[in-house]
């Protein structure tokens, strides 16, 4: 199987053209190590980010940025959305705090990305 | 919070927080003004990641790379107005007269030596794009959908058809999907898309929101909601072709049709101004055809990376604290020539002599595969290089070592040829 992609492991964008045969991956078209990398996972099994938002009891920041501790397979992303938007934020957090652990079961984090600081009572 | 500062910078954004950190670093006194009520610019909405590449070696989100300027601007205890407008500016012997208003202090008024201006840029709307007719709800830039979804928490319709390629417009393409509502398509005026290679691919492809180029919507239906838009294929001189019309029925149309530096403020005091990139004509230094007055981020030209804002608003601040330094001294400003396939260059000028290795950024007119970028001056070869996959959509960035040009000879050229005009 040959698949022609571009890399997005930068914002440089290569034209790849990835090639599995026996489970053997070449890639051709990379400028950088990052390309080699990109294209095998790619072909084998799609990673990306997810960010997005929960809610917050704040009554001025109705919303918190967040985003997962690691990459997840492009497929699964309708199922952490499913956890992710039943999560309610009612304390203060600055970026890097984990906001729910091992979601799925899968070892991945939820992790903000923005502050909320509610006022001291 | 002073009477009189050394340094006034407009704009908490990237370009903004960078400015006032490395001014305060060298020394000045520093004043940050913001309108809104927090730092961070528009990063605070750009919840995605891929930002600090380059200036953090880490992939990180828009509030992410904003937070760690603003913890930076803390620690060195830099005054910050928020919720702060410049409503009136004007320098009379040297010394800048700003007039503020804000929530706490009403109209107000502060002196500066110096002015930093970062106040990144504006979205093209309906009407810039020539789409009269009736007003209904449902019409958004992709800034305002952005703003509504990632801030506020709120949807701004189910059904949405996307104008134009822009990076937020694929970005929200992606961003909608996830928040559950349907994007029918992506359409494209131009015949490349706008936005960069990685978007495309990240935010519709992996999704199958088909893009459709050499495309623009030639009417909005619906009186009270948008109901549907008429979409029409384009010729090559961006004429629609009736013939080829189609109504889509949908309740949002998002419009990613290009970014505007702003730079009304500026209009008073009659700086000069680069009629492409919409910002001031300014030196290495990023000042301005007015002395102490410095341009930075997306109100000097618009940027595809925030690294790049960053880097510019570092720039505006080290000159700006140390012109304080030198108020009086001459300054040289000699043209930076463009010549080939370039829209723009900046700087547009030099001042000379100068010992430092500058960032120049410039974008070609077309793509084309390979370019040699050569500096010239006086007929003697400065600088060559030759970059790979060159299009109007990225930025490039070359660094020049001012030492190498004879601070006496004449204006130097920036070309950007193919292999046979550099042999010409």
């Amino acid at each position: 199987m040959t698949k022609n992609m571009t890399c997005i492991a930068c914002p440089r964008g290569c034209l790849l053209t990835v090639t599995e045969e026996n489970s053997n991956v070449t890639v051709k078209g990379n400028q950088c190590k990052k390309g080699i990398s990109y294209g095998k996972q790619e072909i084998l099994q799609p990673l990306r980010m997810l960010t997005t938002t929960v809610k917050t009891t704040h009554t001025v920041y109705p919303r918190v940025s967040v985003c997962l501790s690691k990459d997840i397979p492009l497929e699964d992303i309708s199922k952490y959305l499913e956890v992710v938007n039943n999560i309610t934020i009612n304390e203060n957090c600055i970026p890097g705090d984990i906001l729910y652990k091992n979601i799925l079961n899968k070892g991945v984090d939820l992790i903000a990305t923005g502050e909320i600081k509610y006022d001291k009572k | 919070m002073k009477n009189e500062y050394d340094v006034v910078v407009i704009g908490a954004g990237p370009a903004g927080l960078a400015a006032a950190v490395a001014a305060a670093d060298r020394g000045a006194t520093v004043c940050l003004a913001e309108r809104e009520e927090r730092m961070g610019g528009i990063l605070k909405q750009c919840i995605h990641d891929g930002f600090g590449l380059i200036r953090f070696e880490e992939k990180l989100t828009g509030p992410e790379y904003a937070w760690r300027y603003e913890q930076m601007v803390k620690e060195r205890k830099i005054d910050f107005m928020d919720s702060t407008f410049l409503t009136q500016m004007s320098k009379n012997n040297d010394i800048y007269d700003l007039s503020f208003v804000n929530p706490k202090l009403g109209q107000f008024d502060l002196k500066s030596k110096s002015m930093i201006m970062a106040m990144g840029c504006r979205e093209r709307t309906d009407r810039q794009i020539f789409l009269h007719g009736e007003r209904p709800a449902g019409v958004f830039t992709a800034g305002q959908a952005q703003n509504f979804i990632n801030l506020k928490g709120f949807m701004p319709g189910k059904k949405c058809v996307i104008l134009g390629s822009g990076d937020i417009g694929l970005i929200m393409a992606r961003r909608l999907t996830i928040e559950g509502a349907e994007v029918l398509g992506v359409y494209e005026l131009g015949s490349e898309p706008s936005g960069l290679t990685r978007n495309i691919v990240q935010c519709l492809e992996d999704f199958k929101i088909p893009l459709e180029l050499s495309t623009t919507v030639t009417e909005i239906h619906g009186k009270d909601r948008v109901e549907a838009v008429t979409v029409c294929k384009v010729d090559k001189n961006r004429v629609p072709i009736t013939e080829s019309a189609i109504k889509i029925q949908c309740d949002t149309l998002i419009l990613s049709v290009g970014l505007i530096p702003e730079n009304d403020i500026l209009k008073p005091l009659s700086i000069e101004m680069d009629r492409v990139t919409r910002g001031p004509l300014v030196d290495q230094n990023l000042e301005t055809s007015k002395t102490g007055l410095f341009s930075c981020g997306n109100a000097l030209h618009v940027s595809d990376l925030v690294d790049y804002v960053s880097e510019s608003g570092k720039i505006a601040g080290n000159s700006a604290a140390d012109y304080l330094s030198n108020i009086k001294k001459e300054r040289s400003r000699l043209p930076f020539n463009k010549k080939g396939n370039l829209l723009y260059l900046v700087p547009q000028f030099l001042n000379l002599p100068s010992k430092e290795t500058i960032p120049l950024f410039f974008r070609p007119k077309k793509a084309v595969d390979s370019a040699y970028v050569v500096v010239k001056q006086d007929d003697k070869v400065i600088l060559k290089k030759r970059l790979n996959w060159l299009k109007p959509s990225e930025m490039h960035r070359i660094p020049l070592d001012l030492g190498l040009l004879n601070p006496e000879g004449g204006s130097p050229t920036l070309s950007v040829l193919s292999k046979e005009e550099l042999d010409d």
